[in-house]
Order: C-alpha cells, then sequence, then structure tokens
C-alpha cells in the first residue's frame, strides 16, 4: 500500500508548474558582559564579544517556526544562560560549554520591534556566585540539562569571579534578512 | 523576504515564556496567499499588494538549519488571474505576513495546477 505522503510528493512532481522561493532570516547576534564593583555597582569593565547562534539553535528555531505546539512549551524556547571556562573557539556544531560552572534561568527578557526586531537576555551572575572561577565562556540553553539545547555559545576575555565583583551578560539576538 | 512583522513574530516565538501581552500567543505561517501585484517587496510590506485567494500550507518540511513550507493550488483556483506575488500568511485569510515575493506572472487556467514551493533558510551573521 502505498502511503499518502507518498502520493502527494507524486501528485506535486506532476503539477503543471512548481515555483520554489527562497529566503533567509539571519540571526545577528552579539554580547555584552558588564563587571561591576558588587558593593557600589561602578562598572569596572565592559567586554563585547560576537557569539554564534549555533547550527542546533538555528533548528531550534526552526521547530517553532514550523510548529506551534512548540511555542508554549517553556523547554523549547532559551530559558538558561550558563558560564564556563573552557576558551576553544565557537563553532557551529557546538552543544553545550567546553567546561560549564555555573547555569542558572535567564534573569531578564526584553524585546522590541522599534528598529530591527531584537530581543535582550540578560543574566546577572551575582557577587554570592561562581566565586574562584575563571570565566571564558557563556551559552543560552532551552533546559537545565548539560550539552543538550544550545542556542548560542560566545567566548570572552577571562574574568577572574570574586565576591567583590558582579557580571552581567546582555545578549542580544537581532532578527535580520540577508 | 522575510519583512519585519515576520521577523517579529519569530521573534517572540524565543521569547516564551516572557510574552508581553499575556495570552499573546504568536503566530506560525498556516496559510499561502496569492496576488496580482507587482512591486517589489519591502520591509514594511503587511499585506500583498493585490491579494487574489489564499490557501492553506499542505505541506511543512523541517531541513537542517532551514524550513520549507508548501502550497498547491488547484485547478480551479485564481482561474483566470496573472499571479506575480506571493506571500506566507498567519490566520484564515492571511492576517498577519510573514514573508513576500514577486515572481513572473503566472496565467493561472483551470487546467493547471500550479504549486508553490518556499523555503526559508536561517543563517548566522
Amino acid at each position: 500500500m502505498i502511503g499518502r505522503s507518498i502520493l502527494n510528493q507524486l501528485r506535486d512532481q506532476l503539477a503543471d508548474v512548481f515555483l520554489n522561493i527562497g529566503d533567509k532570516l539571519i540571526d545577528r547576534n552579539n554580547v555584552l558582559i558588564t563587571v561591576r564593583d558588587a558593593s557600589s555597582k561602578k562598572t569596572i569593565r565592559k567586554i563585547r564579544a560576537k557569539n554564534r547562534f549555533t547550527r542546533h539553535g538555528r533548528n531550534y528555531l526552526r521547530n517553532l517556526m514550523g510548529s506551534p505546539e512548540h511555542i508554549h512549551t517553556s523547554t523549547m524556547t532559551p530559558n538558561y544562560m550558563a558560564v564556563g571556562s573552557g576558551s576553544t573557539a565557537v563553532t557551529d556544531l557546538d552543544t553545550g560549554l567546553v567546561a560549564e560552572i555555573f547555569r542558572q534561568i535567564i534573569t531578564n527578557k526584553t524585546r522590541t520591534d522599534t528598529l530591527e526586531p531584537l530581543i535582550l537576555f540578560q543574566m546577572i551572575l551575582t557577587s554570592q556566585q561562581a566565586n574562584g572561577q575563571e570565566l571564558r565562556e557563556a551559552a543560552i540553553f532551552s533546559t537545565e540539562q548539560l550539552y543538550r539545547d544550545c542556542w548560542a555559545r560566545v567566548t570572552h576575555e577571562l574574568i577572574s569571579k570574586s565576591s567583590s565583583i558582579e557580571v552581567i551578560y546582555d545578549w542580544t539576538l537581532t532578527l535580520g534578512i540577508g | 523576504m522575510v519583512v519585519k512583522t515576520g521577523r517579529n513574530e519569530f521573534a517572540r516565538m524565543m521569547y516564551y515564556p516572557s510574552l508581553d501581552v499575556p495570552p499573546y500567543k504568536p503566530s506560525t505561517p498556516n496559510t499561502f496567499a496569492v496576488g496580482t501585484g507587482t512591486t517589489s517587496p519591502s520591509d514594511s510590506d503587511t499585506a500583498l499588494e493585490s491579494q487574489v485567494t489564499y490557501r492553506l500550507i499542505h505541506r511543512i518540511i523541517p531541513g537542517n538549519s532551514k524550513l520549507n513550507f508548501q502550497c498547491r493550488y488547484e485547478d480551479g483556483d485564481a482561474v483566470g488571474y496573472t499571479l506575480t506575488e506571493a506571500a506566507l500568511m498567519a490566520g484564515g485569510g492571511g492576517t498577519r505576513m510573514f514573508t513576500r515575493a514577486t515572481h513572473t506572472g503566472i496565467t493561472k487556467t483551470s487546467t493547471m495546477e500550479l504549486i508553490y514551493d518556499w523555503t526559508i533558510n536561517l543563517e548566522s551573521a
């Protein structure tokens, strides 16, 4: 018995006119990392880094675009940010951090459509978190599970985390056209 | 072209569960509209220039970092029109536009089936 999908494909191949249209949706991303004094809140250092929206991340977005039921499942959207000590350059095939140290739920999410559609994900690493660690990488995830659901990853200048500083990760995702 | 309204909607999809206007539900493309407009797409387009009709998307095929939408116009659809534009929309009748394209004219007859095959490639800049 020939399945319905095969019959549909055969039918499409027999269509009189088959019109192909291609579009591009470009993810442009940047990360601003602010190191500030924990007590005075004064900025000590600002680091700008270019992250990569990984192939896995693009496929997660693809799943949302094609399957409405996924949109209202929080495990399918970016919800966690993690930091680590790995310095290996980011690749399109990354599925997680090289050496993850700490992960927590994204502190703030902001969205704007005034100029280009963009979303800002923010995570604040407080004076109590990840102390004594050397931070060199960060990534965005859907869930708490390691090495799964990695949307984007970035490597950055060394930050030696101590109780005297806080680190703010501002992750901007912009959707543009080709 | 993935127009601004479409990109906004795609961005909203990643924003859950902090959707800004609860219980706002982002839409996904589910209809495919065709028309006779010839003006080139622009980022601010929100509708076809001259919509003739629309049909439900009949197949969505996921690929690696891409998504393919297909829509079939049957023998009896849009007969007599020279179709020059198309769009991926959401909602009955197409109330929210994601993408728009213009193309060479196709004069639709009652003996012709027409398949639109639309691929959105996701890239990282």
